[in-house]
């Protein structure tokens, strides 16, 4: 791996086949993982159909007046799903509201741009080591997927404190004793991929902060 | 001058919505008075450049400002990000989301 730099394509890194398939299916794990915590939401109440009720501007995803609200949405019962999707407030009945009116699109854009850097990274599969290009109008999409897979790594390897993560290449350095204890291998190779997406997402954003700085990176909204 | 269609039609459905009763006035009396903001919480898997980069292009904050409150959260463990109604609150929670950033939301005077 080679961390990514700023060309006129947008942002570039080196990957080896087996870091894409690793990384793909990784992202692809991710998708799942919500897909499965947050079911679709059905968007079709019965009493949707009266002219005149429930209008909304267009892209408007919030209360309708008029119309039905959304179900309330469960919290996600896996830990890594709910960071993921956190609480978004200390009052139980304010973080219950905010769920129902935003969890499925959050989790839906969530789902769409962890599909979007698997479908990139499997991309013409390449056999040998190739560049892997981040156009900048899918930068934010793809940092977004990167940050989320890193979460769910982190939960999964236990990581809750800056210290913790910083002992990481310690722990990787020390001498691993890989042979009848499958449990710690599984862990170094969680490491080293937890450690790898660190330094594409550190790369990739160090990029897209000086392109923001200098005024041409992907436009606000 | 008329207005255009977009800013007429808004009045239609706002018409059909029920008089609040009185403790929903109360509610959103308080709510007015009291603005809310919305809290971005450390986390330690997110990098500090990352955040700066939400900060700046996300609220548009200037670099020195970004960086100011990217060290607040890291340090101190929390930093209010922005403040306004309940509302634009609930949006800036979900972007933080969307960006995986751990955001919650408050009254301004809780704490």
């Amino acid at each position: 791996m080679t961390p990514f730099r700023t060309d006129a394509l947008g942002y570039v890194a080196e990957l080896e086949p087996s870091e894409r398939i690793v990384l793909a299916q990784l992202a692809g794990d991710v998708a799942q993982m919500l897909q499965e915590q947050v079911p679709p939401r059905e968007d079709a109440p019965d009493d949707a159909g009266e002219p005149g009720a429930g209008w909304a501007p267009p892209g408007w995803t919030g209360p309708v007046p008029g119309g039905a609200a959304p179900r309330p949405a469960d919290a996600p019962q896996d830990p890594a799903v709910r960071r993921l999707l956190p609480d978004a407030s200390d009052d139980a009945d304010v973080a219950a509201e905010f769920r129902r009116y935003t969890q499925g699109d959050l989790a839906a854009e969530k789902v769409g741009r962890l599909v979007l850097l698997g479908q990139m990274l499997v991309d013409g599969e390449p056999e040998s080591a190739a560049p892997f290009v981040v156009p900048r109008d899918a930068a934010r999409r793809v940092a977004g997927a990167l940050t989320d897979v890193r979460l769910v790594l982190a939960d999964r390897l236990d990581l809750r404190t800056d210290e913790q993560v910083e002992g990481l290449y310690d722990e990787l350095d020390a001498e691993g004793e890989d042979g009848p204890d499958d449990g710690a291998a599984a862990r170094r190779f969680l490491v080293s991929v937890f450690l790898l997406t660190g330094l594409l997402q550190e790369s990739l954003v160090d990029g897209m902060l000086a392109d923001l700085r200098a005024g041409h990176g992907e436009a606000r909204g | 001058m008329s207005l255009p269609p977009i800013f007429t039609r808004a009045a239609v459905p706002r018409a059909s919505v029920a008089v609040p009763d009185e403790a929903t006035r109360t509610d959103l009396d308080v709510a007015l008075d009291q603005p809310w903001v919305t809290l971005v919480w450390n986390d330690p898997v997110n990098l500090m450049s990352y955040v700066s980069y939400v900060f700046e292009s996300y609220f548009g904050y200037a670099p020195p400002r970004a960086n100011e409150l990217m060290l607040q959260v890291h340090h101190e463990g929390r930093a209010v990000v922005s403040t306004g109604t309940r509302e634009r609150m609930e949006v800036d929670v979900q972007a933080m989301h969307g960006f995986g950033l751990w955001a919650t939301m408050q009254r301004s005077d809780e704490r």
